[in-house]
C-alpha cells in the first residue's frame, strides 16, 4: 500500500500538531512537512511533491485560496483539501473554484479528515462538510437572482464518501 | 239742354219781357218759365226803361211794334247807356224786310230776333243762350275783379317785404359795421372787387383811390398763409360750398391782423363761378387770446416736465420771457425765514442792473419786493411810469434802456413764494386780457414752484428713508452674520460631536473586530487543536464507557466551538472585510433564515461594485443586522425584503417588512423613550458613516428602513 504523502499548511502550530497527531495514527498517511504561511506551503509542495495539501483558509500573507490558485495555475499534481473555519459561500467557492478537491470545516475535520485525505489522494472530489454541502445545495437553485451566475457554475458535485 | 240750365243756375238772371199786349206777355212768360230765370214784365218802353234803371237785366225780349216807343227806339235808348251797351236784346217781329235791314245796324252788339209766329223752342233756345252768356260774363267779371284784388294785395305784400328787406339790409350793414366787419363783392369773371369801408379799415387801406382786383387782396395776405387760403377758396368753389377761411393780413404799416373771411359764390351754368359776395371780420383779439392760451399751455407743459426747483426756475424765466416777448426776466424767491428775496434765476439783465437785486429785504420799495410782499402785480407801462412810481429807481432803470416792466406775485394759497419780473423793450399798454394772461402765467409758475418744493421735500424724505433702510439693513446684516456665525459654531459643534460619535463607534467596532480576531486566532484554534487530539484518541479508547465519554467530550467541545464561532461572527462578520457587504448580508441571511424558518427573507442585492470602505460596510451591515433582529423580535412579519444597490453617487440599503409597524413619533428622542433604542443606534450609525436613515412606518403598515450613504472615493 502506497503511503499518502501530506503537507500541512496552517498558521496555528497547535492546530498543526493536532492534525499531524490525528493523521499519524493512520499507517497509510505520512505528513511530510508543515508550513505556517502560504508562501512556505507553495515552497514545500514544490520541494516535497506531496500527494495531498491540507490547506487552511486563513493564513498570514498568501491565504488559502491564493495558494490554491497558484498551484492550479502551475498545474501541480498535488490534491488540495481545504480546511476552514468558515462556511460562507465566498470562502467555499474561493477554494473549490481554485481546484480544491475538498472543503472541510474545522469542526468536522477531526471526524472526516483521515478519510478525506485518503479520498482526495485517490482523485475523488466532493469531500465537503455535510453542513457546507447542504448550503451549496441551497445556493444552487439561485436563491438570489442577482447573484453572480459564475458563482454556481463551478459548484462542486455532492460528496461521495464511498470507498 | 234744360238740364244743363238748371245745373248751371248758381244765380238766376233777370229777363225783361216788353210788349204792349198782355196776352203776348203771357205767352212769352209761358214759353220761358221753363228756363227758371227771373222774368220781369213791362207793358211799354217806358216801363221797361224804369226796370232797366233799377236792376241788372241779362236779356231784353221786346216787341218791335209798340205804341209810343217802338222796339228799335227803345233799343237805341238802352244802348246809349254804357251799362247796357252789351246787354242782349231779342226783337220779336213779323218778318219785314225793312226791319231786317235795321236789325243789321245792331249786328255788332248782342242782338237777335224772333219772328212771328213764335216757335217756343227757338225762343227758349235764344233766350237761354243770352242768359248763359250773361252769366258767364258776370263770372268772368267777378274773376277779373278778384284777380285784380289779388294782384293789388300781392303788390302790397311785395312792397312791404321789399321795405323789410331794405330795413334788414340796413340792419345787417349796421351790424357789420358794429362788428368792424367789412363786406366784399368779387366779380370773378370781370376780376373786379368792391369792398365796404370797414373792409378797407381791416386791411389798413384808404378808401379812396384804390382800384381793387383779386391781386390787390392777395398782396395783403400774409406770405405764410396765402397758399393755404387759396387752396381753401379753390376747394370751396370746386365743391360749391361757402368759403370760410382765416388768415393774417399784413397792413401797409407792417402791423398784422387776423381776418376771417366768409363768402357765398354764385354760379353760371354749367358750374362756372361768377361772383362771390361775403364778409370779412377782424378776429385778431380772438387769435391773440388763442395764442395766449397756446403759450400758457406751452409753459404749463414745460413746467409739468420740470421737477426740481432749479428746473422750474429755468422754465419760468426762459419760457415765460420768450412767450411774452420780454427782453429780460428775473425770478426772486422768498428766503426760508420769509425776510429776504433772493435771485433764483435771470435771463437778459446785465450784471450791473442786478447788483441790488441779488439778496434784498422783502420790505424794499421796489417792484419785485412789492409784488412778492403784497400779492398784487406791479404794472409799469413805460420807464416813465416806473419813474413816477419809484423815483429812486428811475435813474438805474433808464440806464437799462428798457421801457415797460411788470412784477408778478408768485403766491400759493395765501403764501408768498417770490416774484417774477420782466422788462420789455417797448412801451406796453397791459390791456385787461394781457394782465389776465400774465397773472394766470404767474399762478401757473407759483403752482409749479410749490410742486417742485414738495418734490424736493419728498426726495429728501426719500433719501432719509433710504438712509434709514440702509442703516437698518446693515444692522440686520450684522445680526444675520452673527446668527450665521452662531449657526456655524453650532454646526461645528455638531460636526465635532458626530466625529466623536463616529470615532467612539469606530473604536467600539475595532474592539469588537479585535476581540473576534483574538477569539478566532486564540481560544478557537486551541480548541480546534484539542478536537484533533481528541479524535486521535478514538482508536486508543477501546471500552464502550471510554468511547461514550470521549464522544460526550467531543460533543461538548464542538458545542463550545460553535458558540464561540457564532459570537465571533456577530462581532465580526467573516466575509464582510474580504468579500464585501452583499456577501456578508448573504451569509448572515443564510443563518438568519435557518434560525427563523417562518419568516420569508428575500434578498435583492445588486451585483457588488467596488468594495466599500470598511467603516461604511460595517455601519450598513450593523443597520441591516439590527433591522432584521427588530423584525424578528417585534414585527410579527411574514416577509422581509433586503435591498442593496449602489450608484457612483451613493449606496442605498432598504429593509422592508410587512409586519405590524408602529406609530412614528415626532422626534427621535421619543423613539428612544419608547424603547426603540436599536433604531436610534441605527440612525447614529448611518450618520456616523456620513449618511441618512429614514424610517417609514405606521400601525398595520409594516416598516421600511431606508439608508443612503454617499460614496466618498477617498474615504
Amino acid at each position: 500500500m502506497a503511503v499518502i504523502r501530506v503537507v500541512l499548511a496552517d498558521d496555528h502550530a497547535q492546530v498543526r500538531a493536532g492534525i499531524r497527531n490525528l493523521l499519524s495514527r493512520a499507517a497509510d498517511i505520512e505528513v511530510m512537512g508543515e508550513a505556517d504561511n502560504g508562501a512556505q506551503a507553495l515552497h514545500l509542495v514544490q520541494e516535497l511533491a506531496p500527494d495531498v495539501l491540507v490547506l487552511d483558509m486563513e493564513m498570514p500573507g498568501l491565504k488559502g485560496p491564493d495558494v490554491a490558485r497558484q498551484l492550479k495555475a502551475e498545474a501541480a499534481p498535488v490534491r488540495i483539501l481545504a480546511l476552514s473555519a468558515y462556511e460562507d459561500r465566498e470562502f467555499v467557492f474561493s477554494m473549490l473554484n481554485n481546484g480544491a478537491a475538498g472543503y472541510l470545516l474545522k469542526g468536522d475535520a477531526p471526524a472526516m479528515l483521515v478519510d478525506a485525505v485518503r479520498g482526495v489522494s485517490r482523485g475523488e472530489t466532493g469531500w465537503i462538510s455535510p453542513k457546507v454541502a447542504a448550503k451549496i445545495a441551497g445556493w444552487l437553485p439561485t436563491r438570489t437572482a442577482k447573484s453572480s451566475p459564475g458563482d454556481e457554475a463551478t459548484g462542486p458535485a455532492s460528496p461521495s464518501q464511498s470507498s | 239742354m234744360e238740364k244743363e240750365y238748371s245745373m248751371s243756375e248758381n244765380g238766376k238772371v233777370n229777363i225783361l219781357l216788353v210788349d204792349d199786349q198782355p196776352a203776348k206777355l203771357l205767352t212769352y212768360e209761358a214759353i220761358l218759365s221753363d228756363l227758371g230765370e227771373n222774368l220781369i214784365k213791362a207793358s211799354s218802353g217806358r216801363e221797361a226803361l224804369q226796370h232797366l234803371l233799377k236792376i241788372d237785366i241779362a236779356v231784353v225780349l221786346m216787341d218791335v211794334s209798340m205804341p209810343e216807343l217802338d222796339g228799335f227806339e227803345l233799343a237805341e235808348i238802352i244802348r246809349q247807356h254804357p251799362r247796357y251797351q252789351k246787354t242782349a236784346i231779342i226783337f220779336v217781329s213779323a218778318v219785314y224786310l225793312t226791319d231786317l235791314d235795321r236789325l243789321r245796324g245792331y249786328e255788332h252788339g248782342a242782338v237777335d230776333y224772333v219772328s212771328v209766329p213764335i216757335i217756343p223752342e227757338i225762343l227758349r233756345a235764344k233766350v237761354s243762350v243770352f242768359a248763359d252768356l250773361y252769366r258767364k260774363t258776370q263770372q268772368l267779371e267777378r274773376l277779373n275783379r278778384e284777380l285784380e284784388q289779388r294782384v293789388v294785395e300781392r303788390t302790397a305784400e311785395l312792397e312791404r317785404s321789399m321795405a323789410q328787406l331794405r330795413e334788414s339790409e340796413e340792419r345787417l350793414l349796421m351790424a357789420l359795421d358794429a362788428a368792424n366787419a367789412g363786406s366784399f363783392d368779387w366779380n370773378i369773371a370781370a376780376n373786379t372787387v368792391v369792398w365796404s369801408p370797414p373792409h378797407f379799415t381791416i386791411f389798413g387801406l384808404k378808401t379812396n383811390g384804390v382800384s381793387l382786383d383779386y391781386q390787390a387782396w392777395r398782396d395783403r395776405v400774409h406770405g405764410d398763409d396765402i397758399n393755404r387760403v387759396e387752396a381753401v377758396i379753390a376747394q370751396s368753389l370746386a365743391e360749391r360750398r361757402d368759403i370760410n377761411v382765416e388768415y393774417r393780413v399784413v397792413r401797409p404799416d407792417g402791423s398784422i391782423c387776423w381776418a376771417n373771411e366768409r363768402g357765398h359764390t354764385f354760379y353760371a351754368e354749367p358750374g362756372q363761378p361768377v361772383r362771390t359776395v361775403g364778409v370779412v371780420i377782424d378776429i385778431t383779439e380772438r387769435k391773440q387770446a388763442e395764442e395766449r392760451t397756446t403759450r400758457l399751455q406751452a409753459v404749463a407743459a414745460a413746467l409739468s416736465a420740470a421737477l426740481t426747483p432749479s428746473q422750474v426756475y429755468e422754465v419760468i424765466v426762459q419760457e415765460a420771457a420768450t412767450s411774452l416777448d420780454a427782453k429780460a426776466g428775473a425770478l426772486h424767491i422768498v428766503s426760508d425765514d420769509g425776510q429776504w428775496l433772493e435771485l433764483a434765476r435771470t435771463a437778459g439783465y446785465r450784471d450791473e442792473a442786478l447788483k441790488d437785486y441779488l439778496h434784498f429785504p422783502l420790505t424794499t420799495p421796489s417792484p419785485p419786493a412789492e409784488a412778492a410782499r403784497t400779492g398784487e402785480a406791479v404794472w409799469l407801462e413805460s420807464a416813465q411810469a416806473l419813474g413816477l412810481r419809484y423815483p429812486q429807481l428811475s435813474h438805474d432803470y433808464k440806464a437799462t434802456g428798457y421801457e415797460a416792466a411788470v412784477s408778478l406775485p408768485l403766491w400759493f394759497e395765501r403764501r408768498t413764494l417770490g416774484s417774477l419780473n420782466f422788462s420789455f423793450a417797448t412801451v406796453r399798454a397791459f390791456d385787461p386780457e394781457e394782465r389776465d394772461f400774465l397773472l394766470t402765467l404767474a399762478r401757473l409758475c407759483a403752482q409749479a414752484l410749490e410742486r417742485a418744493r414738495l418734490y424736493q421735500e419728498a426726495q429728501q424724505l426719500n433719501t432719509e428713508l433710504e438712509q434709514r433702510v440702509a442703516e437698518r439693513t446693515s444692522e440686520l446684516q450684522a445680526a444675520y452674520k452673527k446668527l450665521e456665525e452662531e449657526a456655524a459654531e453650532r454646526e461645528r459643534a455638531a460636526a465635532e460631536r458626530n466625529e466623536l460619535q463616529r470615532r467612539l463607534m469606530e473604536s467600539r467596532e475595532n474592539e469588537r473586530l479585535h476581540l473576534a480576531q483574538e477569539l478566532h486566532d486564540g481560544p478557537m484554534q486551541e480548541l480546534h487543536a484539542i478536537t484533533f487530539h481528541l479524535a486521535s484518541l478514538q482508536n486508543l479508547v477501546t471500552d464502550e464507557t471510554g468511547q461514550a465519554q470521549l464522544a460526550a467530550g467531543q460533543a461538548a467541545l464542538h458545542q463550545v466551538l460553535q458558540s464561540l464561532r457564532l459570537t465571533a461572527t456577530e462581532l465580526r462578520p467573516s466575509t464582510l472585510i474580504p468579500f464585501g457587504l452583499a456577501s456578508a448580508i448573504r451569509s448572515h441571511a443564510d443563518e438568519f433564515q435557518e434560525k427563523h424558518p417562518d419568516l420569508e427573507l428575500v434578498l435583492e442585492l445588486a451585483p457588488a461594485g467596488p468594495l466599500l470602505p470598511e467603516g461604511v460596510s460595517l455601519a450598513l451591515f450593523r443597520i441591516y443586522q439590527h433591522a432584521l433582529v427588530n423584525t424578528a423580535k417585534y414585527a410579527q412579519a411574514q416577509r422581509v425584503t433586503v435591498r442593496l444597490s449602489q450608484t457612483p453617487e451613493q449606496i442605498h440599503l432598504e429593509i422592508e417588512d410587512d409586519g405590524c409597524g408602529f406609530e412614528m413619533p415626532a422626534h427621535w428622542i421619543d423613539l428612544a423613550r419608547q424603547g426603540h433604542l436599536g433604531l436610534v443606534g441605527m440612525v447614529e450609525r448611518a450618520e456616523a458613516a456620513g449618511g441618512r436613515m429614514k424610517v417609514i412606518s405606521a400601525p398595520g403598515q409594516g416598516t421600511l428602513i431606508q439608508v443612503r450613504v454617499p460614496q466618498i472615493p477617498d474615504r
